[in-house]
This record gives structure tokens, sequence and C-alpha cells, in this order.
């Protein structure tokens, strides 16, 4: 950012300027895009600081309509890995979990590598 | 709508990137996608963006080292910063009886071309990643691997294909494949029919309602698969680690978060693009990762998210023309692991589709291949 530039998130580090050339460069429409590409509203406070500024850049780079408020993504307030981890081991595997096997290709054929249960997908 | 070549349906990572090559070699073609891309709950806006060739087999691995060969360079030919990182992987155990096996499978893929993977004891894994547990005892290592930013990706191919004169299409749902004389002459579209000599259907999980259409159908289902992100952390961890038998791809972005994927399911409904987070998903995945980096265990989790995967029955992907019909290419079914492969699916794709030959890195991938899945 140059000093001229105006912080537009926070949390992100991402000015003003970031944003308007993303918004002039690919044609963005939405809150949601913008976010998706620069990173702004994607911090700690989950763009409840920045998603008005948002909004407002869209509007000053003359997108009409509707830019929508960007997704809101589950937790809403962050929480310390230590404190989901908690408890966790106990929890039954959620279902449609895919194994390392699937997911990680099949390991050469060496099914010892690959420790999880078989897939039990959706 | 005006007729092209080639209509590439589908412009998550894999269309877009056969759509670019087909217009950097000349060829008229049009990219359609029914949302905006990268639509939401797709594979390639959820996508952990790791880009790793070991832990490859056979078939895919000629596809993963070609890729990586295209990604040294890919940013400057799409003049694009895609945030990629070549800062290597380390695919750890835990376990000493595991240790053979891990041999063998580093043997096999040093044979099949990938010489850039080796065996790493637990201290030299802790050199190059101070914080991992002390209880990791080895790993595989490979230098070459790395990760990029999937959206940037996404998007930086739709682009540069738009650049080279492809027509892009978003909100432009393919409803049909029109047929005649045994060959496909257009795709319908809400607009009207695009005429075309040539499809290519790289709509992930949504590529078998399609198939259905035409008649062949294909063993590729829907999964859902859930990422979760913390904030911004100074950096301090440069390659993307995995832990045998323990669900986990971990990396730090440039932007700062740690980036945690694993194959911990979301779910929801595939026909309406539509899916939610599981919270269990993210208290295991969470648990994971603070037993491999036991100091992230105050960094918090910020945001996570889902996206729909196509997997194949054999979880490598489909990738050909389609027998019984002239015109019709697939590329689907990439199983998890299509982000990384997608320059080089590109590239190889956009070859069949101009020149009818198959080139060697296909040849093992063809919907050929499922007895019974597709009508002689
Ligand atoms: C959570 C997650 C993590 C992953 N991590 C990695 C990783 O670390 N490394 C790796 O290599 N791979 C990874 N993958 C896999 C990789 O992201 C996918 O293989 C890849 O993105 C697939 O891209 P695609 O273009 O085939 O599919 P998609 O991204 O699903 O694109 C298909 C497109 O088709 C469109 N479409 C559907 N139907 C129609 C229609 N009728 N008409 C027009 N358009 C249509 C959709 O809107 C969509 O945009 C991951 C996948 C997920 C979900
Ligand atoms: S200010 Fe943008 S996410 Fe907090």
């Amino acid at each position: 950012m140059d000093s001229e530039d105006v912080v537009l998130c926070r949390c992100q580090g991402v000015g003003t300027d970031a944003v308007m050339a993303a918004i002039a460069r690919h044609g963005l429409l939405t809150c949601d895009q913008v976010k998706k590409l620069t990173g702004a509203g994607m911090g700690w406070c989950q763009g409840r600081t920045c998603a008005p500024l948002l909004a407002a850049a869209l509007a000053a780079a003359g997108v009409a309509g509707d830019p929508g408020p960007p997704r809101v993504r589950p937790p809403l307030r962050p929480v310390p890995l230590a404190v989901l981890a908690a408890g966790a081991d106990a929890l039954p595997a959620p279902l449609g979990t895919v194994s390392a096997k699937v997911l990680w290709g099949r390991s050469s054929g060496d099914t010892t590598l690959t420790l999880e249960p078989e897939p039990d997908r959706p | 709508m005006r007729a092209v070549d080639v209509v590439v349906v589908g412009a998550g990572v894999i269309g877009s990137a056969i759509a670019y090559n087909l217009a950097k070699a000349g060829v008229e073609v049009a990219l359609c996608d029914r949302a905006q891309p990268p639509a939401g709950a797709t594979a390639s806006g959820a996508s952990a963006g790791g880009v790793r060739q070991q832990n490859r087999i056979g078939a895919e691995m000629d596809l993963a080292l070609r890729a990586v060969e295209i990604w040294r360079d890919l940013e400057s030919e799409l003049e694009a910063d895609l945030l990629y990182r070549r800062d290597g992987m380390a695919i750890c155990i835990d376990d000493e009886t595991l240790l053979p096996a891990l041999r063998r499978r580093i043997e096999r893929e040093r044979e099949a071309g990938l010489t850039d993977v080796s065996l790493a004891g637990g201290d030299e894994l802790r050199r190059i990643v101070p914080d991992l547990s002390p209880e990791i005892v080895a790993g595989s290592w490979c230098g070459s691997d790395g990760h990029a930013d999937p959206i940037r990706t996404t998007v930086g191919f739709a682009r540069a294909a738009a650049a080279r004169g492809a027509s892009i299409h978003p909100g432009t749902p393919v409803l049909d494949l029109m047929r005649s004389g045994g060959r496909v002459r257009a795709v319908m579209t809400p607009e009207g029919p695009l005429p075309c000599r040539h499809v290519v259907l790289a709509a992930g999980p949504w590529t078998p309602a399609l198939l259905r259409r035409i008649g062949c159908p294909l063993p590729i289902r829907p999964g859902c698969l859930q990422m979760q992100a913390t904030a911004a952390m100074p950096a301090r961890l440069s390659p993307v680690l995995g832990w045998v038998g323990h669900g986990i791809s971990l990396k730090q972005v440039p932007g700062g978060a740690y980036v945690v994927g694993g194959g911990w399911p979301g779910r929801g409904e595939p026909e309406r693009y539509q899916a939610d987070v599981i919270p269990e998903s993210m208290r295991k995945s969470a648990a994971v990762v603070v037993g491999l980096i036991p100091a992230l265990a105050g960094v918090p989790v910020v945001r996570a998210w889902v996206g729909w995967e196509s997997f194949s029955e054999d979880d490598q992907p489909v990738i050909g023309a389609l027998p019984g019909i002239e015109g019709v290419t697939v590329a689907a079914g990439f199983s998890g692991h299509g982000f990384a492969l997608a320059p080089a699916v590109g590239e190889a794709v956009a070859r069949t589709v101009m020149d009818g030959r198959v080139p060697d890195v296909l040849k093992p991938l063809g919907p050929q291949r499922f007895a019974g899945g597709v009508p002689a």
C-alpha cells in the first residue's frame, strides 16, 4: 500500500487502491466477488467493519444495482483452534468423510499408507 | 447465437484452462457457465489450492509432472498474480511401522519420473517446519510441490482466454446437447441454440446430468468437501503439510491465513448448487491441526466453507472423447485433486479436440475404462 492509499479492510490490510483496481480489472459486480479476489472482508471481524466500504467502493466504481452482502461464513466469531478441537476426538466421524486414499490418490496401491476408514460418500 | 468451433461447458478451473489453450491455438471457443465463476459451492471456488505431484498413481503422475512444468511460468503467461508458491510439501507419519510402505511409495514415484521426492527424517522436517509436532518421525518431502490461489487461477485462465479471443458467457446454463447424424451440432441455452462443431463437458459434478441427456452415463458422483481458515498470522509455514491417516492438508497462504483441508465433509443439495458447513467437521479438522502443529492452538479460525467436487468410480479423472457420438469430450471426475492438474489438462484436452489424437498423458484416463458405463 502506498502512503496515499486508504485502508479499506483493516483486518486483512487491504487498501482501497487494490480493491478499486480489482473491480476495474475483473469487472466485479458484487461484494462477494470483491471479497474472493482481494481478501477484503475475510478477516477477524468477518467484514463487519469493511462490508459497507466494499459496497461503497463498488458504487464509486460505477457499478449499478445491489452489490449484495458478502456471504457470511461460520464461525461468526473467531474461535481458537484448540477451543474447536476440545472433545472432538470423541465425536463420531461426520458422514461422508472422504478418505486420504481417495483425496490424495490411491497411494500407488499401498493401503497401509492410508489409515482412514473407507469412504462413505454422500 | 453466433456459431463457434468449440463450446466449453463449465468455467471452473478445468473448463477455463481448456478454453484458454484452445483460444491460444486460434480456435474459436465459447466458455459457458450457469453462474458467475468461480461460482459458490463449486470445487474451483472452494479448493485448497494444493499443487502436488507426490502421492499420485501412475495414471496421474505424467499429468502432474507436466502441470508443474507449466505452473513454473504460468503467472507470466497469464499475466496474473496467482499467489503460486513452490516451497515444497511434506507428507508426515507418526508411526515407524509405516516407514517401509512410505519408502516403497517414494521409490515408485521416483521411478515414475518424480525425482524430487525423497524420505526425510523427523528432525530434518523440523528444520523446515520448526513447530512440527515431536511425534512426527518421518515424511516424504517433495521440494517442487506447492500451492496457488484457486480463485485467481480460475479467473486468470478465463480472462486470458477472453484476451485471446474466447467469448465468455457467465450466467448461461447449457441445458442440452443438440445432435444429428451421430454428431453434436449445438448446445441449447436459455437464449437459444449455440451452434458448434465440438463440445467439452467440464461441468464438475453437474456433468452427469448433461451426459444423461445424450444417453452416455458415466460413474461420476458429487461429494461435498469442507475447508476452514484462520485469521492472518505472521509468515511461519512455507511448505504444504499432510499427515498420513489424519485427514489434513495445511498451508499458510501469502495473505497470512492458515488454510486447512483434508477431506472433511460438508453437506447440501448439489442439484440446487447449495452446500453448508458441518460443525463436527470443523472440530475434527481443528483437532488434527493442533496435533500436527501444537503451537497453532491459540490461532483463531475465522471462516469455513464447502464445495461440491465430482468423484469418479476409481477416483481418477475421466478425460476424453465419448464413444458413440462425434464431437463430445468430457473432463470431469477429478476426485479432490484436480486443481494442480488444470494447466496440463487444459493443454492436453485442447490438443485432443484440435487434432483428434489422444496424447499419451490422457491415454489411461479415457471414459472407455468404465465397462458398461458407456454404451457401445
Ligand atoms: C474443498 C476442496 C479442496 C480441494 N483441494 C484441492 C487441492 O488442494 N489440490 C488439488 O489439486 N485439488 C483440490 N481440490 C479439487 C479441485 O479443486 C477440483 O478438482 C477442481 O476445482 C475441479 O474443477 P472443475 O472445473 O472440474 O469443476 P467445478 O469447479 O465444479 O466447475 C464446474 C463449473 O460448471 C458449471 N456448470 C455446471 N453445470 C452447468 C451447465 N449445465 N451449464 C453451464 N455451466 C455449468 C458450474 O457452475 C461450475 O462453475 C479440492 C476440491 C475441494 C472441493
Ligand atoms: S475489516 Fe475487513 S474483515 Fe475486518
